[in-house]
């Protein structure tokens, strides 16, 4: 597995400062977020204007470009993104699957628009992944495999979010087993409070894994042993008014975890 | 186990600055530096002046005062140590042997020094707390079972480190058992290699980081296995401070300091939750 960060962590940063303590604190590669409102890092809308300053920094830090996130299936905006995710070099482009829980109409139309979102990473070559999120038509496992079984594309897979599948009742280290064939990006970070709550993800610092009650030393050795060789990237949302020192010890501080918990299943 | 962090790691700080970033980095508790030339937040000549403040910056930043750590095994920097300790509320002063390795002259005179030094602290009510240390009298998981066997004062106590152990050629998990019967405390960072030459190389075969720069005594980011360690530990029952010493950072910035703290608090708050410890 691949140890990566989403650059929305040091989202009230420059985009260099999340590239260089990102490296400082040992990953190997580095999501970038196209979140806007989030983080000035990437503007998928001015992708021919940064394209070459993303490629220099990852070049210069020394960590490979393992994902882009931009969250919205609009299909102006996403094929924007793929363009860009194609000039350098990002296999995967994750987004949020909309809609609503439980409302089976929204359900299907959501399908529809990620069968077609498929259809264009294919042209350019990328990987669309959608994870079960909170509130969304897809929010947990069962919803997650009735999304792999519409969306059958080789160029869309699940991007598997433990803290969202853990606020939605589940443990994700004993679901990893149903849906192990279809990951291809998995976002992590931890979540206080009870499973099944399906409140707030926390503050950021209770996010940084280890912190917080989902069991992610387990949900690790689950990937290791399901074979799961892809990125892995932290992704803490909501620091952007936080210090580059607070943003550098969320970093590291899951990184850390991260890195025991492959040691501790064999995986490094 | 309680985790906390020397304060050296912050030697290029005040000590305000290292209580802040340790407790941003979710510790529980600190060990206070009093290394003369690595830090200046406690100088055991000015103890007076420094207790105050350091027992307030523990309230504030809800750090507890795990240790202190005081290089000197000598009766007259030592007997302030340990007013200061008290003063503070301070269970344990970090010491070492001092001496030099495989040399029986010299080990004998450094463990009735300790000796002597653990009378001291038994009066006070303080332990003390002595390491196997690369090139000293106490060296090796041998050295310490001797020292073990001629301190009796139940004042004195093993600082067990294993960056020291592996340099010893040992395996800490499995060293850590013989002595484990008199372990009052733990020093934790990882190590790279055995030796001062090894490290990360780059692809010239130049050395990159040596094996000892701070970022590579980082926990994960070396040949230790700390996983095993801490799963050792937990199973025979320590309870005691488990600090993080990082040696060599004074020069290096409030981010760097801040990703070595983090990143080892986080390895090892998952060592933990590995084995049940948490």
């Amino acid at each position: 597995m691949k140890l990566g960060a989403n650059t929305v962590l040091f989202g009230g940063h420059d985009m260099e400062t999340a590239f260089k303590y990102i490296a400082m604190a040992g990953y190997d590669g580095v999501e970038v977020s196209a979140l806007t409102g989030m983080s000035d890092h990437l503007d998928v809308t001015r992708w021919r204007e940064q394209a070459d300053t993303v490629k220099d920094l990852a070049a210069k830090y020394e960590l490979e470009i393992l994902a882009m996130e931009l969250g919205r299936l609009d299909r102006d905006i996403l094929e924007l993104a793929f363009q860009a995710a194609n000039a350098i070099g990002c296999p995967v482009v994750n987004c949020g699957p909309g809609g609503k829980s439980d409302d089976e109409e929204s359900f299907l139309q959501q399908m529809e628009i990620m069968n077609d979102r498929a259809r264009l990473a294919e042209q350019y070559g990328v990987t669309l992944c959608v994870k079960a999120h909170v509130h969304a038509c897809v929010w947990n496992t069962p919803t997650t495999l009735r999304m792999i079984e519409s969306v059958q594309s080789p160029f869309f897979g699940v991007d598997m979010d433990p803290s969202h599948l853990w606020r939605a009742g589940e443990q994700a280290a004993d679901s990893v087993a149903a849906v192990i064939d279809h990951i291809k990006h998995i976002h992590i970070r931890d979540c206080p409070g009870e499973m099944g709550a399906l409140g707030r993800p926390g503050k950021p610092e209770e996010q940084a894994n280890g912190r917080g009650s989902v069991d992610l030393v387990r949900y690790i050795a689950a990937l290791h042993e399901g074979g799961y060789e892809g990125p892995v990237d932290l992704e803490v949302i909501g620091a952007k008014e936080y210090s580059v020192e607070q943003c550098c010890i969320i970093a590291a501080e899951a990184r850390g975890h991260m890195q025991a918990c492959l040691q501790a299943c064999g995986a490094r | 186990m309680k985790l906390g962090a020397n304060s050296v790691l912050f030697g290029g700080y005040d000590t305000e600055t290292a209580f802040k970033y340790l407790a941003m980095a979710g510790y529980d508790g600190i060990e206070i530096s009093a290394i003369p030339g690595m830090s200046e937040h406690l100088v055991i000549e000015r103890w007076q002046e420094a207790a105050p403040e350091i027992k307030r910056l523990s309230a504030e930043y809800g750090l507890e005062l795990l240790a202190m750590e005081q290089p000197f095994p000598d009766p007259a920097i030592m007997e302030p140590a340990y007013q200061a300790a008290v003063e503070m509320g301070i269970p344990v002063i970090n010491t070492g042997s001092r001496g030099t390795a495989d040399d029986e002259e010299s080990f004998q005179e450094r463990v009735g020094v300790l000796a002597e030094l653990a009378d001291m602290a038994e009066r006070y009510g303080v332990t003390l707390c002595v390491k196997a240390h690369v090139g000293a009298a106490i060296h090796d998981t041998a050295t310490t079972l001797r020292a073990m066997e001629m301190i009796t004062s139940p004042a004195f106590g093993i600082d067990m480190d294993p960056s020291h152990i592996h340099r010893a050629f040992e395996d800490p998990h499995e060293a850590i058992v013989p002595v484990f019967s008199r372990v009052r405390h733990v020093h934790i960072r990882d190590c790279k290699g055995r030796t001062m030459g090894e490290g990360i190389l780059d692809e010239s075969g130049n050395v990159r980081y040596p094996s000892m720069a701070p970022e590579m005594q980082t926990c994960g980011r070396g040949d230790i296995d700390l996983v095993r360690f801490v799963a050792v530990l937990h199973e025979l029952g320590y309870q005691g401070a488990l600090n993080l010493e990082i040696i060599g950072a004074k020069e290096y910035s409030l981010e760097q300091c801040c990703i070595i703290a983090a990143e080892s608090r986080g390895h090892i708050q998952a060592c933990l939750q590995a084995c049940g410890a948490r």
